[in-house]
């Protein structure tokens, strides 16, 4: 990985993350849903009215996919698992589209890895993780369970292989970051930005700007990008991660082996036309590592920043130049 | 038989009726010999403008092509914030073809099965943000 000095780019931090400048014109709603923090940005006249829409949305994806909530209709499918289970047009899309990823990643991203994150620990919800989980004695099982589940679409019916159980949990966050704009959308609310924990997308832009200004979370220091349209996430160990005796899991599972990914990267932040696509690219870029990432970003016309795990970073060459960053970045010849 | 003369009489009408449509149809063309006749020339003559007129079409057509290939871009603009965005991915679609964002939220993802889960129909826009306004959120690590 041959660096690329871009000692222009070293340039100041503007703003801690953490205190979000509110564009003119604009109000922001912030609530707790899938696990995480939701943020919106609306137009002020609409705010009230679309931040409703939003938290209906969220609660709802939330009530039936959720793989913390027994009565959640994903639970029931899991829990059903050898049968064929007619389900709502929500899990039926859902499910499809995961399917969808896993092909065109060639199943490095895996919606059936639930029994292999739970033997790693992540069997509650990820507040209620202690900070020293039990050793489980299994071995890392691979996953490519996906494979064999069954869609009926006539039907909206799906037969999971006995004894595989699935977790959308990324895939519904940034589907519903999408589906959050569209409905904003159909309500007449053209300007939004819908951010579900890293995983954001916007329309249209504030009425004095022509871009929304968006920090980048990185190891060490947040670097800030302008975004006219499209979404961005970002897929990463500095959060979800715990202690299993004395290895440390996180949440990326590498269905190569079922165990969390150990590739050399802190985090992976992508652009893409919609939030899903981003949200899944993060993750399956973070499992290929630095070189292979890249790659795989650049074949799919994605634009990627690739954290180290030193804190440097490594970006597609159609990603941007950016402020606040160490001037550690480098491009990749791939 | 009272059968074979109902299935006669029910066709009675039909039969007359296409009767009357070859005289309608032998009054329109004109008869051999008559003035309105096209001769062999001007045949000739109208099969040569046909093809004209066809050659014209594709080459309009292939130059139509050919610019929208040409206004095909794929990759990330590197622009200063506030400057013009270029446009990554699928060119513009006109609004009409956006119809995703009339369904219901779970009924909008036909065309990743159909066209590939990464194909980045709209495109998206990202550039560097150089002007001094500080950021409105942040992309966190989930």
């Amino acid at each position: 990985l041959e660096p690329i000095a871009q000692p222009n780019r070293l340039q100041p931090p503007l703003a801690p993350p953490d205190t979000p400048h509110i564009p003119a014109g604009m109000s922001r709603i912030a609530f707790r849903a899938m696990g995480t923090t939701i943020e919106c940005m609306l137009p002020e006249a609409q705010a009230q009215e679309g931040a409703e829409i939003v938290r209906a949305l969220f609660a709802r994806w939330e009530q039936t996919l959720s793989r913390f909530l027994p009565e959640s209709e994903l639970c029931y499918l899991n829990r059903h698992a050898g049968e064929t289970v007619s389900v709502s047009p929500l899990l039926f899309t859902v499910v499809r589209t995961a399917l969808a990823a896993a092909y065109a990643t060639g199943g490095l991203y895996d919606p059936t890895l639930l029994k292999q994150i739970i033997w790693l620990g992540y069997d509650r919800t990820f507040d209620d993780i202690p900070p020293l989980v039990a050793v489980v004695d299994t071995p890392g099982q691979p996953g490519g369970d996906w494979r064999a589940i069954q869609l009926e679409q006539k039907r909206r019916a799906i037969t999971l292989p006995a004894g595989v159980g699935i977790d959308v949990g990324g895939i519904a966050k940034g589907m519903a970051v999408d589906a959050a704009l569209n409905a904003l959308h159909r309500e007449g609310i053209n300007t939004a930005l819908v951010n579900a924990g890293g995983d954001l997308a916007i329309r249209g832009t504030p009425p004095t700007s022509n871009y929304w200004s968006v920090a980048i979370e990185g190891k060490d220091q947040s670097r800030i990008i302008a975004l006219w349209s499209g979404s961005l996430a970002t897929s990463g160990v500095g959060r979800r991660r715990w202690q299993q005796g004395d290895i440390t899991r996180h949440h990326i599972i590498d269905p190569r082996t079922g165990e969390s990914a150990q590739s050399g990267l802190w985090s992976v932040t992508v652009a893409a036309t919609r939030c899903r696509q981003a949200e899944i690219a993060a993750k399956v870029a973070f499992i290929l590592g630095a070189k292979q990432g890249i790659a795989f970003l650049q074949q799919h016309a994605l634009a990627g920043l690739l954290t180290l795990e030193d804190g440097r970073g490594i970006a597609t060459d159609n990603w941007p130049a950016m402020t606040g960053n160490s001037g550690r970045e480098r491009k990749i010849q791939v | 038989m009272p059968q074979h003369d109902e299935d006669n009489s029910a066709r009675q009408p039909h039969q007359s009726q296409q009767n009357q449509t070859s005289v309608e149809k032998s009054i329109s063309f004109p008869q051999r010999g008559s003035p309105g006749r096209v001769s062999k020339a001007e045949t000739l003559s109208l099969v040569k403008m046909l093809k004209r007129g066809l050659l014209v079409a594709s080459v309009l057509g292939f130059g139509a092509m050919g610019g929208l290939v040409m206004s095909h871009t794929v990759g990330t603009t590197n622009q200063a914030a506030g400057s013009p965005p270029v446009q990554t991915g699928s060119p513009p679609t006109s609004p009409s073809l956006f119809t995703p964002f009339d369904r219901e939220d779970h009924e909008e993802d036909h065309d990743e099965d159909e066209e590939g889960f990464f194909q980045q129909q709209g495109g998206y826009n990202i550039g560097a943000n150089r002007s001094t306004q500080p950021p409105a959120t942040t992309s966190r690590t989930s």
